[in-house]
């Protein structure tokens, strides 16, 4: 009797959590499609040119004129955050978007090829993540010189055999499987196999480690940046423009919080997002729930 | 067990080549020249036949593959060359500095452990109540804030303001203070979250469910089995974590002068004084490799399952 | 090590306990010298600038030797960077080849021996033997010494040999002393080091200094390369004084009582050569109107805080040819829009970009980042220059050299010390002749090079200087170098701190006169 009340209780509140998940998933998927509007329609909304220097307007104060201050060359803050937002999470975006495809790619391939082929790949890539990635990916911006591409190469070059191997161990995972095994004797090619029947499975988890390294190359970008590998001035770049305010911490503190707080909320917007979709599309406690049934 | 030792250590013979060839080929292929960038970086000229002599001295007009192999055998020898910059042997100027590296990294593994366990499980136990969102929203910024950031605004309030700690200090304890919480508080950040996740894995298990119909106290099952079988998770991800600390200790090094390999590292990128560099990229990918691999070791040891798995 | 260190620590502990529990009574009254540490912050001390160690004959160790009061050269600049004997009395130019050098006849080593002349030959001999730079400079051919004086003989004229050996490679140190393992030195000088490290010089007082008992006993040079921590560090005790802060630090220093800056004019100038070999570049317009569309004082008073003064020419005010003893193109962006107009450049996309014959004015401009103040330029040069109409594309890497090598590059700017040793020659000889190492603009003047060579056997001062003003100013008129600042270097220090005062040449920090009043 009291089981059974606390399995109906226990149900019931899997689907509050359960609205509750959704919920929170399209709150931040907003919030995060606000952020990609305001980034993708940054030249259109600024206040200021981000890029005119005005020598006797440096080092402004927040002001009703000037919302987040001046930089050092008296150019808006609050434009060059906006600004700023386009290009650093723009970047993030096509660098996250390389890894993710080229890794999967990689992954889906040597996961339902096997093979010797499987074993060289496998081993290129354990020599990749055997490599610190940083000091990788400053070697690698090093020799290609400074900019945001290089930057966001180095990064790619490092960051792909995580979902190389993220994707080749799901593939492994479900190849066996009968309804595979049906698909294969009903005669269906391998591309067919691999995109129609095995990529739908695993781009869940595939998908939840995207958005949630999309906040981490945000960081990592800013960390080249920071060493002066990242983006040129004058392009306005939350990274490049925290580090270039850096030593006015004290002195002019906007210029540094300003970009700063933006890293910070962009980042754990796409984080918060990223946790969300684990929790739609997590499949453990789908399959309990199925079990339950 | 043997048997399995030894295989995974014949794999890494490869893997190694693989690093060697890699970094020997990138350092390479920078089009930079180390001869210019020794004679460069103060005032004052210097004559193309006295480069062209230091050249040949450095063996730098070799061919590719000449360079390469010479170099292979001298790295094998415990022989890396030496520094352009310095002119001191690389791997002792390499190993000389490495005791102060891997003290940050020991400190700020074990304050990690400290400060993500407790509240990883806290946050895990709570679910869904006020503490566990307190310590998911500490995570969060934790994650979201760039290193560099983070190092300065804690020199700021708690060198600066509270004068707690000096800014770089002598090399006593208090000096190390600042640097370890620097990397603590991101690796913190992202474990507390991990530690989290597996315990609330562990703790909707049905030997767990199990066990708390048959009234077994909260605390007594989290202890007893719920740690237990999360912490071999947890120590993986620590030994791999092991990894990104050892990159991530050069940015907080140079900046709160620790003289140890990351702030050599990226001196020695700066000046590209290749001998250096790639002697720490080498060595951190071996020690890297290494560390994965006695993970793998006692985790194998440790967890029978794995074990028949593998051997099977 | 550790284990003794902890032991120290402890007994330090106790005897301080047992100091202030026995009562306070020399805690008021000044310390004496020994008792005096000066702890000291700079970011010139580095691997990366080749000067880690004390022995002046190897790369540019000669500067810490020099800076930190280790070494001492035979002559030495005042404020104005003219020759003052030190530890010469004066010299003699006997012949255009052969000079004469009188020694002081009071110097000691700081191990006691005397400084003689032969031990000034011993050392020179070894300098040319070993050092890379030296042998070219001096042209040496033989030196000779007798009693407390030396006879050196060059192979070509040096007009400026006597200003060569003011160079930090020239500090004389003890040759039988020799050089240790960790490239340390006996020295003339008020410091002697204890122990040298990559990060940290440790100092003790010669006590038996020539020049008097210095006033501190103990200075440790600590390297600090990142200029945050180097201003915090200041800030929050951990070190007396400070060298190299970013601009927007000293703002938190001056007008602050707790603090006293010391600022001087260095010689270092920011300057941008313009590229002959491009083809935008060789266009006379294009290059009158860059140098006009430089606005130099606000790069200097904006951006640069004050920390520098609008160039003229490639030298400083301090000098008798510097300063405006040259004129330069005033700044004026309508002026520049004309200049180009009339020579065909114009807008006729309306991108505001200027264009001739098809080809857009976009000019690449290629700078390093390690000398912080050459990003800013180039940020500001990117605006000033949008405005007449010209697009720059900046390249701000440290790989610059590879850029340079390569040809890739419409201007160069850099950071360079134009006048080390006093003298001008040492600039013309480098940068505006013909194949000089570091003319990147591949300038050719016949006039220049009929000029240089007349400096080159120059010997009366007053000539040379002259001379120099000839050529600097034909090297402005064409339009090869543009001069933005000369840096102001500042040294930072706790108000306690007296003595301690920024040099135009960069080469004296550390003296006997140092002192701490607290």
């Amino acid at each position: 009797m009291e089981v059974t009340e606390r399995t109906a209780v226990r149900i019931r509140t899997r689907k509050i959590k359960k609205d509750q998940t959704m919920t929170k998933f399209y709150l931040f998927l907003t919030l995060v499609i606000i952020l990609l509007l305001v980034a993708a329609l940054a030249p259109q909304i600024v206040p200021y040119d981000p890029y005119a220097q005005d020598l006797t307007q440096a080092l402004q104060p927040p002001s009703p004129e000037h919302l987040l201050g001046t930089d050092r060359y008296g150019r808006d803050m609050l434009s060059r955050v906006i600004m700023g937002g386009q290009t650093t999470i723009y970047s993030a975006l096509l660098l996250v978007g390389i890894i993710t495809g080229f890794g999967t790619l990689v992954g889906l391939f040597c996961g339902y090829q096997g093979g010797k082929i499987d074993s060289l790949i496998m081993r290129v890539s354990d020599v990749f993540l055997a490599f610190p990635g940083m000091v990788f990916a400053i070697a690698v911006a090093g020799i290609l010189g400074g900019g945001l591409i290089n930057a966001v190469v180095a990064l790619a070059c490092i960051s792909w055999p995580k979902f190389a191997r993220l994707s080749r161990g799901q593939v492994l995972g479900i190849k066996n499987m009968p309804y595979i095994a049906a698909a294969r004797l009903s005669g269906s090619g391998s591309i067919k196999i691999v995109f129609k029947h095995i990529l739908p499975n695993i781009i869940g988890p595939i998908l939840v480690t995207s958005t949630l390294d999309i906040g981490t190359m945000m960081m990592e970008l800013a960390g080249l940046s920071f060493l002066g590998l990242g983006a040129m001035p004058p392009i306005a770049e939350w990274g490049s423009m925290m580090s270039e305010g850096r030593s006015m911490l004290q002195t002019s503190p906007w210029v540094i919080l300003a970009p700063g707080c933006a890293i910070f909320i962009s980042v754990t917007l796409f984080n918060l997002l990223g946790d969300t979709v684990r929790d739609v599309l997590d499949p453990k406690t789908n399959k309990r729930k199925k079990e339950k049934k | 067990m043997k048997k399995y030792v030894g295989k995974r250590l014949l794999q890494l013979i490869p893997i190694i080549l693989g690093i060697t060839l890699l970094s020997f080929t990138l350092m390479q292929s920078a089009a930079g020249d180390a001869v210019d960038a020794l004679y460069d970086n103060a005032s004052g000229g210097v004559s193309e036949e006295v480069k062209a002599e230091k050249r040949h001295e450095l063996g730098l007009d070799q061919p590719f593959i000449i360079q390469y192999t010479n170099w292979l055998g001298g790295v094998l020898t415990g022989d890396m060359g030496v520094s352009y910059i310095s002119n001191k042997p690389v791997f002792e100027t390499f190993v000389s500095k490495l005791p102060a590296t891997i003290y940050l990294t020991l400190t700020s593994i074990l304050l990690t452990v400290l400060i993500s366990i407790p509240f990883g499980v806290l946050s895990a136990v709570r679910h869904n109540c006020f503490t566990d969102y307190l310590i998911r929203f500490f995570s969060f910024i934790g994650n979201a804030l760039p290193g560099f950031f983070v190092s300065l605004l804690l020199i700021y309030f708690l060198a600066l303001q509270l004068k707690l700690f000096p800014v770089m200090g002598n090399g006593g304890w208090k000096s190390i203070v600042l640097p370890t919480l620097t990397l603590a508080i991101a690796m913190s950040a992202k474990y507390t979250r991990q530690v989290r996740t597996t315990v609330l894995e562990e703790l909707n298990k049905d030997y767990v469910i199990g066990a708390r119909a048959r009234g077994i106290r909260e605390p007594v099952m989290l202890f007893a089995s719920v740690l237990k079988t999360a912490m071999l998770t947890i120590i993986t991800l620590l030994a791999l974590s092991i990894g990104s600390l050892l990159g991530g200790t050069a940015i907080v090094e140079s900046i709160f002068m620790w003289d140890g390999v990351g702030k050599l590292a990226v001196d020695s990128i700066m000046m590209r004084d290749y001998p250096m560099i790639q002697a720490y990229v080498i060595w951190m990918a071996i020690i890297y490799v290494g560390v994965n691999l006695v993970t793998d070791i006692i985790y194998h040891y440790l967890d029978p399952r794995i074990r028949l798995e593998q051997e099977g | 090590m550790k284990v003794k260190n902890k032991i120290l620590a402890v007994l330090l502990t106790t005897t301080l306990i047992g100091g202030m529990l026995t009562g306070c009574a020399s805690s008021t009254s000044t310390k004496s010298a020994e008792e005096k540490v000066f702890n000291y912050g700079t970011v010139a001390y580095s691997v990366g600038n080749s000067n880690v160690g004390m022995n002046p004959h190897e790369s540019y160790i000669g500067w810490s030797t020099l800076r930190y009061g280790v070494g001492e050269t035979l002559f030495k600049f005042n404020e104005k960077m003219e020759l003052e004997p030190w530890l010469a009395k004066d010299y003699e130019q006997i012949d255009d080849y052969t000079v004469k050098i009188n020694l002081r006849d009071d110097v000691t080593f700081s191990n006691g021996k005397k400084m003689t002349g032969e031990a000034v030959k011993e050392c020179f001999d070894n300098l040319i033997a070993v050092h890379d730079r030296a042998p070219k400079d001096l042209q040496i051919k033989s030196i000779t010494a007798d009693g407390q004086s030396i006879t050196i003989v060059s192979d070509n004229k040096v007009p400026a040999l006597v200003n060569y050996l003011c160079d930090p490679y020239g500090c004389i140190i003890d040759m039988e002393a020799g050089v240790t393992a960790d490239k340390n030195v006996v020295g003339t000088g008020p410091y002697v080091a204890k122990n040298i490290t990559e990060t940290e010089i440790n100092l003790e007082a010669n006590n038996d200094y020539w020049g008097g008992k210095p006033k501190v006993g103990k200075v440790n040079i600590k390297s600090i390369v990142d200029g945050d921590t180097l201003t915090m560090a200041l800030q929050s005790g951990e070190i007396d004084a400070a060298q190299g802060l970013p601009y927007a630090s000293l703002e938190l220093f001056q007008n602050n009582d707790d603090y006293t800056i010391s600022s001087t004019n260095t010689s270092r100038v920011y300057q941008a050569a313009l590229n002959y070999n491009s083809a935008v570049i060789k266009d006379d317009a294009v290059r009158k109107a860059m140098a006009m569309s430089m606005d130099k004082d606000g790069f200097t008073t904006v951006l640069l805080k004050g920390n520098g003064t609008p160039a003229d020419g490639p030298f400083p005010a301090n000098f008798t040819f510097g300063g405006d003893a040259v004129k330069d193109t005033a700044y004026d962006i309508d002026g520049a829009k004309k200049v180009l107009e009339a020579a065909g450049w114009v807008d006729s996309d309306g991108d505001g970009i200027r264009e001739k014959d098809g080809q857009k004015l976009s000019i690449k401009w290629l700078t390093y980042t390690s000398r912080q103040e050459l990003p800013l330029l180039a940020e500001s040069v990117q605006a000033t220059y949008k405005q007449a109409g010209i697009d720059v594309q900046v390249n701000a890497t440290d790989s610059y050299k590879d850029f340079l090598k390569a040809g890739d590059y419409d201007v160069f700017a850099n950071a360079f010390v134009t006048a080390p040793t006093g003298d001008p020659q040492y600039y013309f000889t480098t940068h505006v002749v013909d194949n000089s190492d570091y003319n990147r603009g591949h300038y050719h003047s016949d006039k220049v090079e009929a000029l240089v060579a007349q400096l080159r056997s120059e010997f009366d001062t007053e000539k040379r200087s002259d001379l120099a003003v000839s050529i600097a100013q034909q090297v402005l008129d064409d339009n090869a170098y543009i001069y933005a600042s000369h840096l102001k270097m500042s040294f930072v220090m706790k108000k306690s701190v007296t003595g301690f005062t920024a040099h135009p040449s960069d080469y004296y920090e550390i003296t006997a006169d140092l002192d701490i009043n607290e």
